[in-house]
């Protein structure tokens, strides 16, 4: 079945490449099936904590290389996010004309086909595989959008993009080299196998450093965060919420499967300086956000200190924070998509996103004045919306850990809540600016989309336990896999 | 019983939802009695559960459905109705259901009041949250929910810059006190295990906490309650929010708003006592808090600032009841500021609505013949507040003289009598400039008043008649034969054993209280000497003089925030984005640009030198 997740999109972008077919029917087509078979995949899963579904293909001789696939509550968490995205960005802009729709399409369902790869592999290379492809499926999806296309954006992200899958790849071969010499004869990238592989301190250390490397460059976390803002303000709406919904989160994912399970030891005696670079990191990108004209770099900005947080929330590893950390995960991806569209609204209507163009659009535009604010309180993490429970259960795993770095936490509470109603306040408040008199409220399509995640935030907010049911016995696995 | 718990918070925000989705779709009055309607069905119930709680009914337990659960961290969504919370819930919904009438009239002509009504439904929805809750997770989102509703009623003109401003500083300054809160939670797990007020507060006893947690808890506490309350050092959000519509600045000062802080302290109020010095700081903090405030009040010149600066001095006092180990005190002071405070508001609104829109107490005078409901609901709620610090400050430091240090009690007693001095002071002033002699207003103002609808002088008027039980209830500790029997046993149940009995005679109590009542009969006829006789009523003026400038600018409080605060964090972010993220990671990548092209070239002359040899 799982296997069906990744086949459909692919074989979906190939007919596409061969024959002239309406290309959004077909990828609508694509991604409906692969979110009823998501949804399918949901209800038929134990809640054990086991992986289901597993699905072993083929092993390439000498290699050790195998197609293999798993499902557990984390994954499949991470799939239905990914799903419901690309859902999202493929249907709902059915009324948006890109100048190249076909690529457009075929470069989506690529992209889903390698996200939907990485969740549910359980072989390390094949992760590799599907994480590069994703990682770099963003860029052709950015540079569809010609306009602004330029190599210095370009140059930053392939330098990002190339160190990341190369120290990835090196990480890996460095697990599996070791357990090479150990046991003779047994060639595999299993999850279970490379768990098992013993690194001597030194050699684990750098191969966790390589690790985080690789995953802080697909994070943006500072200081590899540089090729984030310039390709998240340029990318086509679509790929802008991909990249900060799922590409952002893929690393995510990578430390919280691969990483730790695989380098303990490393980990728990780098943790520290870890989190104190992630931390850092995120207070900057807070900073920075603060006195941000441009709406989209500064929920750019905005997304990078929201990874770092969750990030947080991974290194710390206890129940809490990793609980956390899927339901962040969730809440993050669904505000931050919210807050797009609304920018990408924005910027449509008043051909500008600087925030000093607009001002007032309360007046004309009361209900998108009205979603917006609904967004925002989920991103702020405002009680009974989707982002407070996870933030209340990061808080609580990283008390737990230390109490100093729940206060520098805290403090990035404020500042986002800052940064969030400034940039509010000076697009929706205030007399009204001179681009916005013409300004129309949420047409009907607008209004949809809009009222769905903002019901996705209250729902989401009143019902967190659904999700954490979900991922509970997933996370005691995991948690469970990690012996010091 | 459930649903019926559920119920009372579910009908304010069915009003507030019913007026967002119908947003200007109905009338004004069907807006109002919309809102006002469900408000006071939700005051209904929660007289039926007060009646139930005071015939001995057991305290109401809730339980809704589980919030998150992870391991031994469990939060659930339940109710909790006990004597504090009943009584909370008498004040929330039956004063919010009269500023909504109040509103409806008042706000008429304002475009979008279906805006402000929803937002005042969810303010009041927050607050009945936060009273409500039965745990301090749920307790904590009412306490957000206050923050941003307040947020959204002093944004409610948001063409004007001034309120926008002001909001976003409402809102920060109380987000410190919302994450100084949520540490505070994390404080208490750690030491409880549990976010349950009834586990918490059982274990409290048992377990001994050491001091440095006790401090910890407490403090954080501490500035939550400051911020949400706004005292000393936090409170120049509350008169800054003025600019909002007066029923706003009256729901966020009785009901759903300063009396936040107010509640959590009652609530914690073991919690606070855990560390001396925690408690020592509140009686500290709410003692300065009301002479400053009270000194400010002097120099202003806007109804409403006036009046904010009285809430702030009044909860100052009532912070001070609770930091000198009078609960029941604090919770009358609470009582009998809720009534009087929004008694003015009501009536000072009727008056700013008469003189169309005139909030400058420099343009009125000469009021009291035409506008007679104003006039005596006023003086009734002027009195009580004067009368309150008076009679409740000689409990307070006559408990502080029996408890503590002889010669910190006199000065600290000094210091009430004093600000209980000055709040009579103020509001003589303001209510001598707005009644007494000649208009000092345009012609039009002399000539013809606007005529307010009649919906706006039901709510001064039962307001005040309201504020009468107030004042039974502060005379009783001092006079038991005056009466209010009837409720004093019910609120003494509320918090136990913690309240004693005043330990000093009657005679010395009398001997405290005397000096207070002079001072305050001085100030009441010296204000009417000043203004009234000798017609120096305050008037436009060019010349400040530096106490003045210091006593507007908040004791350069805003301006010290600014330079400490503000203006560094946006200078660092401003720095951090030109030095940092575009110059070095500009030259940085370019850099590596560089030393690849280099490299290509060292590589390919290399391969041509030997291609060439």
């Amino acid at each position: 079945m799982l296997v069906f997740l990744i086949l459909l999109p692919l074989i979906g972008s190939i007919i596409l490449r061969v024959w002239a077919l309406p290309a959004r029917k077909v990828a609508g087509g694509i991604v409906v099936a692969n979110m009823l078979l998501t949804v399918y995949l949901l209800l038929g899963l134990q809640a054990d904590g086991q992986y289901a579904y597993a699905f072993d293909l083929f092993k390439i001789p000498h290699t050790g290389v195998s197609f293999r696939l798993g499902l557990d509550g984390v994954s499949v968490l991470m799939l239905l996010l990914t799903n419901a995205l690309a859902c999202f960005v493929v249907l709902a802009f059915s009324t948006r004309h890109h100048l190249q729709e076909a690529h457009y399409y075929r470069l989506t369902l690529l992209m889903l086909a390698a996200l939907n790869g990485l969740f549910t592999a359980l072989d390390g290379l094949l992760f590799y595989v599907f994480y590069t492809a994703a990682f770099v499926l963003i860029y052709f999806i950015w540079a569809l959008n010609r306009r602004e296309t330029s190599t210095r954006i370009a140059f930053r992200f392939f330098l990002h993009a190339f160190l990341s899958s190369l120290l990835l790849l090196v990480a890996l071969l460095t697990v599996h080299n070791q357990l090479h010499s150990e046991e003779a004869g047994t060639h595999s990238f299993t999850w279970e196998t490379l768990v098992a592989a013993e690194l001597d301190t030194r050699l684990a250390s750098w191969v966790m450093w390589s690790f985080f490397a690789a995953f802080a460059a697909s994070m943006s976390l500072f200081p590899l965060h540089s090729w984030l803002p310039d390709l998240f303000v340029s990318a086509p709406l679509g790929g802008a919420m991909l990249l900060s919904g799922i590409v952002l989160k893929m690393g995510l994912y990578g430390i919280v499967r691969w990483m730790i399970p695989l380098v303990p030891e490393a980990w728990h005696a780098e943790v520290p300086i870890l989190l104190g670079i992630t931390v850092f990191g995120t207070l900057y990108a807070s900073l920075i956000a603060l006195k941000q004209s441009d709406l989209k770099r500064m929920l750019a900005y905005s997304s990078m200190a929201y990874v770092g947080l969750i990030t947080v929330s991974a290194l710390v590893w206890n129940k809490a924070s990793l609980q956390s950390c899927f339901l962040q995960v969730l809440a993050q991806g669904i505000n931050v998509v919210g807050l797009l569209f609304v920018a990408e609204t924005l910027e449509r209507r008043l051909g500008s996103r600087d925030l000093f163009d607009m001002g007032g659009l309360a007046r004309p535009a009361p209900l998108l004045a009205t979603l917006y604010f609904v967004i925002v309180l989920g991103a702020i993490a405002a009680p009974l919306t989707n982002g407070f429970a996870g933030e209340f259960l990061l808080l609580n795993g990283v008390w737990k850990y230390h109490y100093l770095l729940g206060i520098a936490i805290s403090v990035n509470f404020i500042l986002r809540a800052t940064y969030l109603l400034r940039a509010y306040g000076l697009a929706v408040f205030g007399p009204l600016g001179s681009h916005s008199s013409s300004f129309k409220d949420a047409d009907r399509f607008e209004t949809v989309v809009l009222s769905s995640i903002a019901a996705l935030v209250l729902i989401l907010g009143l019902l967190p336990n659904w999700v954490l049911m979900l991922t509970d016995e997933s996370v005691n696995r995991i948690l469970g896999a990690v012996q010091l | 019983m459930d649903i019926v718990a559920i119920l009372v918070l579910l009908l304010p925000l069915i009003g507030a939802v019913a007026n967002g989705l119908l947003n200007g779709r109905l009338s004004v009055h069907a807006m109002s009695w919309l809102s006002a309607g469900l408000v006071l069905l939700s005051f209904l119930l929660s007289l039926y559960f007060f009646v139930h709680l005071y015939g001995g009914g057991e305290p109401i337990r809730t339980p809704v459905y589980t919030f998150l659960a992870v391991d031994s961290l469990r939060v659930h969504f339940s109710l909790r109705i006990d004597g504090l919370s009943a009584w909370m819930m008498l004040l929330v919904t039956g004063i919010g259901s009269l500023i909504q009438v109040y509103s409806s009239g008042y706000l008429k002509d304002q475009p979008s009041l279906w805006r402000f009504f929803a937002y005042v439904n969810l303010s009041l929805v927050s607050m009945l949250l936060l009273v409500m809750s039965d745990n301090l997770v749920m307790m904590f989102a009412g306490w957000m929910g206050l923050s941003l509703s307040s947020y959204l009623l002093v944004s409610f003109q948001y063409a004007n810059r001034v309120s926008t401003r002001a909001a976003r500083k409402l809102f920060f300054v109380n987000s410190i006190g919302d994450v100084g809160l949520l540490l505070g939670l994390l404080v208490i797990f750690g030491a409880f295990n549990s976010y349950a007020y009834s586990e918490v507060f059982e274990l409290l006893p048992r377990l001994r906490l050491d001091s440095a947690t006790g401090v910890a808890l407490g403090g954080l506490l501490l500035v939550s309650v400051v911020s949400k309350s706004a005292q000393v050092p936090l409170f120049t959000w509350l008169p800054d929010s003025a600019i909002a519509p007066m029923p706003a600045l009256a729901l966020m000062q009785t009901t759903a708003g300063v009396m936040g802080g107010l509640y959590l302290a009652m609530r914690c109020y073991p919690l606070l006592t855990v560390a001396p010095l925690i408690h020592e700081s509140l009686a500290l903090i709410g003692l300065v808090t009301s002479l400053l405030a009270g000194l400010i009040a002097l120099r202003q010149h806007d109804v409403n600032r006036i009046l904010t600066y009285s809430t702030v001095a009044q909860l100052g006092l009532t912070f001070l009841a609770l930091g000198t180990g009078l609960p029941l005190l604090a919770m009358l002071c609470a009582t009998a500021h809720a009534l009087s405070k929004a008694t003015l508001f009501a009536s000072a609104g009727l008056i700013v609505y008469a003189l169309g829109g005139e909030q400058d107490i420099r343009r009125m005078g000469g009021l009291c013949q035409a506008l007679p409901i104003a006039y005596w609901t006023f003086l009734w709620g002027a009195l009580i507040i004067v009368a309150v610090p008076v009679l409740s400050g000689v409990s307070i430091w006559g408990e502080l003289l029996a408890n503590t240090r002889a010669s910190l009690g006199i000065s600290g007693w000094l210091l009430v009598t004093m600000s209980s001095g000055l709040s009579a002071l103020y509001l003589s002033r303001l209510f001598f400039a707005m009644f007494f002699n000649a208009s000092r207003g345009t012609e039009e103002h002399r000539i013809h008043l606007r005529k307010y609808p009649h919906a706006m002088a039901i709510p001064p008027l039962v307001l005040a008649s309201l504020s009468l039980v107030s004042g039974f209830l502060c005379f009783s500790p001092l006079m038991p034969a005056v009466g209010a029997d009837w409720l004093i046993p019910f609120l003494h149940r509320l918090f136990g054993e913690t309240h004693a009995k005043p330990a000093l005679p009657a005679s010395m109590v009398w001997l405290f209280v005397s000096p207070a009542m002079l001072l305050v009969l001085g100030a009441i006829v010296g204000a009417y000497w000043f203004y009234v006789v000798h017609r120096h009523m305050p008037v436009y003026t060019t010349s400040s003089s530096k106490v003045e400038r210091i006593l507007t600018e908040n004791f350069y409080l805003d301006k010290f925030y600014d330079w400490m605060v503000v203006r560094p964090m946006e200078r660092l972010s401003q720095l951090l984005y030109y030095y940092v993220e575009v110059q070095a990671m500009e030259g940085s990548i370019s850099g590596i640009g560089k030393a690849v092209q280099r490299l290509g070239t060292i590589f390919r002359r290399r391969q041509n030198t030997s291609n060439s040899s």
